[in-house]
């Protein structure tokens, strides 16, 4: 009998390669890359951050009408976070419904979050004075290898599930976007939440009308169709139980995302260094393959 | 989180049984991680930051909890009535003639 609520915590992943950081991959591997021979960009293929929950699988379903291929990716930041074998059948069944449209990546990040954030966790408090620094660290972490993977196979685009429904999240937050919006284009990738001004209530019909599973609905939370975050369970229990006012004072936000930003480049140059590749000879050549798409279509 | 459990409903009143509710829950469930932090982090060494974060966080939540903090109890309220001092519109104070500082400016 397979029980992984109890099993998967205990669970030693083991990378789809040696040395990789990917744990599950269905779909072909990135191409590979040195220097002077990088990724040509798929303007047809777009890269979405996907748990499997409510609104990121309503952005798949929006994605797939104007995309050939959807990169799904989701990411296990190796502190109390599981089950992230809800999200790959959620994959299994959006390429049934939809037609094999959807590749995935589970990524595990835990080396770069605490580079990031866990490192420095308890100076951080001491700055921030908020316990939001776990959420937009771990946050971070995640864009930042999204930004890898979207430059490791040439995709041009990066979205994600943010909702305006959900921005009391600080990492869903108009400012949060935004900041996060100026790293990607600093990496040459653009960045996009086009589910964010739709209603929760279209994205659950949406996920209704195809016939997938919307799991244990819990007031306005659907349960056990995403992997669960112990952290991200104990931080919003104030204002599940109490509805308690968040502090996430925005100049404060924005302070730690711009300090973060610049550790997180420096560990994609790591990241690619030890590929052999420079970040800024890959970021010129992908500049100027976009600049080349626009001026072929204009 | 949407709009009818914490995230729209932020400063919302909510009822003492609730209150109690919620913090009975999360006292538990916040004992049993740091119980099983603390623990962990005796043969793994790199969980002790996270260990001493989770303490410091639990600890001053806590306190915001227990002080009420941001938190719209309906007791809270009629006690801010009580201490509600009213102004008497129809008459200003003879010392609010001048403005504040002009006595130490001449």
């Amino acid at each position: 009998m397979r029980l992984p609520i109890l099993t998967e915590p205990f669970r030693k992943l083991e990378p789809v390669e040696p040395g990789s950081d990917v744990f599950e991959r269905r779909g072909p591997r990135p191409p590979s890359i040195s220097p002077g021979h990088y990724p040509e960009l798929k303007s047809n293929e777009i890269a979405l951050m996907f748990s499997g929950g409510v609104d990121s699988t309503a952005t798949a379903v929006m994605l797939a009408e104007h995309y050939d291929k959807i990169h799904l990716v989701t990411y296990r930041n190796g502190y109390g976070h599981y089950y992230h074998h809800r999200t790959a059948d959620r994959v299994d069944e959006l390429n049934r419904r939809l037609g094999n449209k959807f590749v995935y990546s589970a990524i595990i990040i835990k080396d770069y979050f605490d580079e990031i954030l866990v490192n420095s966790v308890i100076k951080d408090y001491k700055e921030y004075r908020s316990g939001f620094i776990w959420f937009m660290g771990c946050k971070m972490s995640m864009h930042m290898r999204s930004a890898i993977y979207c430059l490791e196979h040439g995709l041009p685009r990066m979205t994600d599930g943010s909702n305006s429904d959900t921005d009391e999240m600080v990492e869903q937050a108009l400012l949060s976007l935004s900041l996060i919006q100026f790293f990607y284009e600093d990496h040459a990738v653009d960045f996009g939440t086009p589910v964010y001004e739709v209603r929760r209530a279209e994205s659950r019909q949406a996920i209704k009308d195809l016939g997938l599973k919307m799991g244990v609905q819990v007031m306005d939370r659907h349960l056990c169709i995403q992997p669960t975050c112990l952290a991200g369970e104990l931080y919003y229990m104030p204002y599940l139980f109490f509805n308690k006012r968040m502090k996430h004072d925005e100049p404060v936000v924005g302070k730690f995302i711009k300090e973060k930003a610049q550790i997180c480049h420096r560990v994609m140059s790591e990241y690619f260094r030890r590929k052999g590749v420079d970040l800024e000879e890959l970021l010129a050549d992908r500049r100027q393959q976009l600049a080349n798409t626009q001026e072929a279509s204009a | 989180m949407g709009r009818c459990c914490g995230g729209k409903n932020a400063g919302q009143p909510i009822s003492l049984p609730r209150y109690f509710a919620g913090l009975g829950v999360f006292c538990t469930y916040h004992t049993a991680i740091h119980a099983v932090l603390k623990l962990a982090a005796i043969p793994r060494s790199d969980l002790r930051q996270v260990r001493d974060f989770h303490s410091r966080l639990f600890k001053d939540e806590l306190k915001e909890i227990l002080a009420r903090e941001d938190i719209n109890l309906p007791s809270r309220l009629l006690s801010q009535e009580e201490e509600f001092c009213p102004i008497d519109e129809g008459v200003w104070p003879e010392e609010w003639d001048e403005a504040p500082g002009a006595t130490e400016a001449a």
